[in-house]
């Protein structure tokens, strides 16, 4: 039985009220949906948005209706609970002007915690598509022939499009910082 | 244009495969030449800043508990179409007729709007429980429309 099979399964039991059915949806996804949040939500508020997001689900899974895998469903919530976190906490970068005299952080200024929350901004920035294939690949750990089978597309594809959205977060950071990453001679994952 | 295409799979091959050894925690693996080292450093920083975070044990007790207790008053009510649908059934004697004699047709309509189980419920329901249960509710409700002496 596949992992969606096995969830499809489990869902309708919690449709129909099955308590425990529930529970085990909850202790399934709690680590998913939590890493999830995390990768775009600073330290300080992940578990408050976590929450919101399993409230949710609480209320709402008589609304699912099997159109799309349950876990899709799940993820369309997560990003709708971060757009609301971010809504009310006025925090999106947009809103934050850039000022070229000013810079966010220089490289190496920065701290790990300032670079945690400059990336997960430059995260938020991205399309969907960008964000989910960073998030598949990095948080989930998926390989990209599980990343193209999830998302509808081949395994090149998925792999272009890993490329891009690297690239898309190195331009943001960029003119975000005006830092040049582009001088980096590392060459080891060290 | 081709050859450009070209090297961007060439180098999207080089970027995934980097990954590998970097989500495999291989150290020692060396950034091959073709690979531009400033999209391998920006991985490898979005690695640090966005995984690795799991809830603790407090938390995951905690909220499991309170997203129970939701789940649990949720479940205890009837869904609005389910609640719109018997208001209609009480109140509307053309509707009644029309639903008894073709429930499967309303309630395609109204599929959105009903809980799985709620659908499941009625589907389950016979043509001829219907009718008695619509019978019964029509001489229900005529009663109360005679004065109370009868």
């Amino acid at each position: 039985m596949s992992k969606n099979e096995y969830s499809d399964e489990i869902v309708e039991r919690a449709q129909n009220g099955d308590r425990r059915a529930f529970k085990q949806l909850y202790d399934d996804y709690l680590p998913r949906v939590y890493a999830r949040v995390a990768a775009v939500v600073p330290r300080e508020d992940i578990e408050d948005v976590t929450q919101e997001v399993f409230i949710s689900i609480a209320r709402s899974i008589q609304s699912y209706h099997g159109r799309s895998s349950f876990f899709t469903w799940v993820n369309s919530i997560v990003r709708r609970r971060v757009a609301d976190y971010y809504r009310r906490r006025n925090r999106q970068l947009q809103e934050i002007p850039y000022d070229e005299q000013n810079p966010i952080h220089s490289g190496t200024q920065m701290d790990s915690l300032s670079d945690e929350i400059l990336l997960k901004q430059i995260l938020l920035q991205l399309s969907d598509a960008k964000r989910e294939v960073i998030i598949l690949r990095l948080v989930e750990g998926l390989s990209f022939k599980e990343i193209a089978e999830r998302t509808g597309v081949k395994e090149g594809a998925a792999k272009v499009r890993f490329y891009r959205a690297i690239e898309s977060c190195r331009e943001y950071l960029i003119s975000m910082t005006g830092e040049d990453v582009t001088n980096h001679t590392e060459n080891t994952t060290k | 244009m081709m050859s450009n295409q070209s090297d961007e799979t060439q180098d999207a091959e080089q970027l995934a495969h980097f990954t590998d050894h970097l989500l495999d925690g291989d150290v020692e693996y060396t950034i091959p030449e073709g690979i531009m080292y400033d999209l391998a450093e920006i991985v490898e920083r979005l690695r640090k800043a966005i995984t690795g975070k799991q809830p603790s044990k407090e938390f995951s007790s905690e909220l499991r508990d309170k997203t129970l207790r939701i789940f649990d008053a949720s479940t205890e009510d009837a869904s609005e179409g389910f609640k719109g649908l018997i208001q209609r059934l009480l109140q509307d004697e053309a509707f009644r007729k029309q639903f008894v004699s073709s429930p499967g047709d309303y309630l395609k309509q109204i599929a959105d709007q009903l809980s799985p189980a709620e659908m499941a419920a009625l589907q389950a329901l016979s043509p001829e429980d219907i009718k008695k249960w619509a019978t019964d509710l029509d001489e229900r409700i005529s009663r109360i429309g005679l004065p109370w002496w009868q």
